[in-house]
């Protein structure tokens, strides 16, 4: 296959061409409360290819191998449309890679049946419909495996299998008009390992919410809190990670001021590391998809800003080093700047010490999605408790944060000294990414606005 | 397809054959230079099959091998997914009204010529970031099944969206203009939104509070998500919806009307839904009265009801739809228009807020109905003018506590990206947090 994409994109007449085919292989079963409403394995392909020309860049994605000289040829001509008054554009150098990475899997998914991943999905389904009070479910097994090969008129020539797993969805619990719901999910980027015995996981998740039906619903208003480590992690990914994506920011001088490296944004307690490099994590891949080898990449180091993420044009754009995020949701979009794994680093406090600091406040648990605009974002909390004296008291519910990044970095406090990654990915910016993961420690914040119901 | 259909029967299903082959061409020019530029051309297919009271699906981007595609279906099959219903016998149609072959030509100069004129109008913006971006593309959907049903539908689709961001944020305001042939412009749609964007400049502490809003038809999907999640076949066949024992009985608004209706003129029309059923106007709540859960044959056949024609692939992030199965959709539903003009609504507004854009409408107990959301902005108004946006704002409640205090709706409708057009919503003594 690489031979053949070699010679598809030779003679564009472009200054720099590359093509990308993957082929993406699903497996998919799904349940809604008891009944099976689907199950199988499927494959689809297709074809990206990029042209630089003239300082003007475009990209054409096709489903046919027929179609690919036609998608050479107007990629072409899209870059020389932008070269004619539009942004001039140039790559950051990559030395050109030759490598083909398989992924290290505890039990390959390619190899295990279609009838392990059924049962293994109706048993834990059924671990959390046998609790009381639960009316409902609708849980996924997924199982994404994509085989990419990348050829550029550079020289690169690249094949990289990546495999990402997992069973989640929601727990639905009902007393009378009152219905609560909670996400419960395992999974990761090393086999099927990660998804066999986890029988605890999804019965505490049955129980978390049942226990949301005695809960109260927060009062909106601006409150201390403590974020948990899954919490930390969606803070960590929507509020920072996307603004130092290169590309949200490219086009907004005021906010490329803001974020320059070098300026002090955090308090002292903030180190933020991006590093897709860590094995067996749901973000973990050797080559982006534009075949640059991702490194790690620390972001912040105790308040201040020390690099970002990039694909080759934002580098050479902010005249920065590579990082090897350019990533694309499959062979249907052209690669964006996108994050991988990112952490907030953990302290030295232990949790009891943390909630002792925080005094009077709200202890939050668990991302249930999360959306940024610029400085702005928000984020949901799947469940919550009041804290009085650093003693965690009642449950709370329908629990929404808002905030500002740069007065959240200020006001973040102190973290405890117990990291967590998350085991299942997801981020919608223009394109679905499942392998973008999170995590960190507990993280005490001062002054955040909590909007409740 | 045919030939699908023919291997399928031989091995002794019932099938359904659903293809799907886009093209767009799309151009974005941000601070006067073009900086995006790129097209597509996607195609698909895929097989449902039923056989013995199961049902399978396949799917593939590039049908090279049609056993294989039927092997795959009914490996599926094997999982034991019950099938409770059966394909329907639509017939045949060829509805091409939606389609302009001009736009098959439309390429980049001509994509540069539609945001040139967009920028004559953007043009007076001295702060912040312009964004004007265009584009154009074609779909063609084809459904066959072993009952009969042969349809086609062919659409074209140009639109112009032209957005202004606040200085030093990626906060933005702006219109989205949309047709068949063209994407006409409403010049008095920019001039409001840029009237909008220079009296909310200044950024303003509002503190928590209750007050006015004026849900502008961008953000309504957020209100439309809790409300389709509740009344969809799916949570009733589930016993899950919080509108259970509901029907007929009043729990929004009686000035508010949510129809699913893919025949109307203001929405991409679509005369069969992704399953080959006829669609057709579909109340979900008709003057604040719930009127119908929607459906897809496989809940229809659940709950003993005829299927209504809103059974679509695609979910709330969009998705590939040949990978995805039909489900209960509100894809084509909009609120209905009301008597008041935009104008007068504003007028109505002693102190409130106008929301532009959301941030996390997707998080919360979207099934219970609760929306706790960012405002992205939200305009400070008071005695009916704007003097600001709100800094660090949000709005909670629960969305059939909040459109039960819905007291004026637009009369003009406006398209906001989706494949329908919505009004704007006044909503009174709505909870608003702002730093």
């Amino acid at each position: 296959m690489l031979k053949k994409l070699k010679t598809m994109i030779s003679g564009s007449g472009a200054d720099y061409v590359d093509i990308r085919y993957e082929v993406k292989k699903e497996t998919s079963v799904g349940m809604s409360g008891p009944e099976l409403k689907n199950a199988g394995s499927n494959s689809t392909d297709g074809f990206v290819v990029r042209a630089l020309k003239d300082s003007g860049f475009s990209s054409v994605t096709v489903t046919k191998e027929s179609d690919v000289p036609e998608a050479v040829r107007l990629a072409v001509q899209g870059a020389e449309a932008m070269a004619g008054g539009g942004k001039t554009v140039s790559l950051a150098p990559v030395e050109p890679a030759q490598d083909c990475v398989e992924p290290d899997l505890r039990g390959d998914p390619a190899k295990s049946p279609l009838g392990e991943k059924i049962a293994l999905l109706k048993m834990y389904n059924g671990i959390m419909l046998s609790q009381p009070e639960i009316a409902s479910t609708t849980m996924t097994y997924s199982e994404v495996d994509r085989e990419k090969f990348f050829v550029s008129s550079e020289g690169a020539s690249i094949r990289e299998r990546v495999c990402t797993v997992s069973i989640g969805g929601e727990v639905v619990a009902r007393r009378g008009e009152l219905i609560q719901n909670i996400r419960a999910s395992v999974g990761g980027a090393n086999g099927m390992a990660s998804l066999r015995d986890r029988d605890d996981v999804f019965l505490r998740r049955a129980e978390l919410a049942k226990e949301l039906l005695d809960a109260s619903p927060v009062r909106g208003g601006t409150y201390d809190v403590v974020i948990n480590p899954d919490l930390a992690g969606v803070f960590v990914h929507e509020a920072f990670g996307h603004f130092s994506e290169a590309d949200i920011i490219e086009d907004n001088p005021p906010l490329r001021e803001k974020m320059s490296l070098g300026a002090t944004i955090g308090s002292e307690q903030v180190t933020i590391i991006a590093d897709s490099t860590i094995p067996n994590q749901v973000g973990f891949y050797k080559y982006d998809d534009e075949g640059t080898p991702v490194r790690r990449t620390p972001l912040m180091v105790r308040g201040v800003l020390r690099g970002r993420l990039h694909s080759r044009r934002t580098a050479a754009e902010f005249g920065e080093p590579v990082s090897g995020h350019a990533v694309a949701e499959d062979h249907r979009f052209e690669p964006i700047v996108r994050m991988g794994t990112i952490y907030l680093e953990k302290g030295e406090m232990s949790f009891e010490e943390l909630l002792s600091r925080l005094g009077d406040g709200l202890y939050l648990c668990d991302a249930k999605g999360g959306q940024t605009s610029g400085e702005n974002f928000t984020f949901g909390a799947q469940y919550g408790y009041i804290v009085k004296n650093g003693q965690i008291r009642e449950m709370i519910r329908d629990i929404n944060i808002m905030g500002n990044l740069f007065k959240t970095l200020k006001n973040m406090e102190a973290t405890d000294n117990t990291m967590q990654l998350g085991e299942r990915g997801g981020c919608g910016k223009g394109q679905l990414n499942i392998k973008s993961g999170s995590g960190g420690p507990s993280v005490l914040i001062r002054s955040m606005v909590i909007g409740g119901a | 397809m045919d030939k699908l259909l023919e291997i399928s029967e031989s091995r002794g299903c019932r099938a359904e054959v659903f293809g799907i082959r886009t093209k767009s061409t799309e151009m974005e020019k941000t601070n006067g230079s073009v900086n995006a530029v790129s097209a597509s051309i996607q195609s698909g297919v895929s097989l449902r099959v039923i056989k013995n009271g199961k049902t399978g699906m396949a799917y593939t981007k590039n049908l090279i091998n049609r056993e294989e595609l039927v092997d795959n279906a009914l490996a599926s099959l094997e999982a034991g997914v019950e099938a409770g219903f059966d394909f329907p016998e639509s017939g045949a149609l060829e509805f091409t009204e939606e389609y302009d072959d001009t736009i098959e030509g439309m390429g980049f100069p001509e994509l540069r010529e539609q945001i040139e004129e967009l920028e004559a109008l953007y043009g007076g913006v001295t702060r912040g970031i312009v964004s004007l971006r265009a584009g154009c593309g074609t779909t063609e959907i084809t459904i066959r099944n072993t009952s009969g049903a042969n349809l086609m539908q062919k659409d074209s689709e140009v639109y112009r969206m032209g957005l202004v961001m606040y200085p030093g944020s990626s906060t933005d305001i702006g219109n989205v203009f949309r047709g068949r042939s063209k994407a006409v412009i409403h010049e008095p749609d920019v001039k409001r939104t840029l009237g909008f964007f220079r009296d909310s400049l200044p950024e303003i502490k509002i503190g928590e509070g209750r007050m006015k809003v004026l849900v502008l038809p961008d953000v309504l999907y957020a209100f439309t998500w809790r409300l389709g999640s509740a009344a969809s076949a799916k949570a009733f066949h589930e016993k899950i919806s919080p509108l259970m024992n509901k029907k007929g009985q009043q729990v929004i608004s009686s000035l508010l009307s949510l129809i699913s209706d893919p025949t109307t003129a203001h929405a991409d029309r679509r005369l069969f839904d992704d399953e080959g059923v006829q669609t057709r106007r579909v109340p979900i709540f008709e003057n604040g009265v719930f009127t119908s859960a929607y459906n897809n044959l496989d809940y229809a056949a659940k709950l003993s009801e005829k299927p209504l024609g809103t059974g679509f692939r695609g979910g709330m992030w969009g998705g590939d739809k040949i990978s995805l199965s039909p489900s209960p959709s509100l894809s084509y539903a909009n609120f209905q228009p009301g008597a008041k003009s935009f104008e007068e609504m504003l007028s109505m507004i002693d102190r409130g807020v106008i929301v532009h854009g959301l941030l996390g409408a997707h998080s919360g107990n979207i099934l219970n109905g609760d929306l706790s959301v960012g405002l992205n902005p939200g305009l400070y108004v008071e005695n009916g003018e704007i003097v600001g946006r709100v800094k660090d704002g949000m709005m909670a409640g629960n969305v059939y506590d909040m459109l039960s205090k819905a007291v004026a709706v637009e009369s003009g409708l406006h398209y906001t990206g989706s494949v329908f057009q919505d009004p704007s919503i006044l909503l009174n003594d709505i909870s608003v947090v702002g730093a």
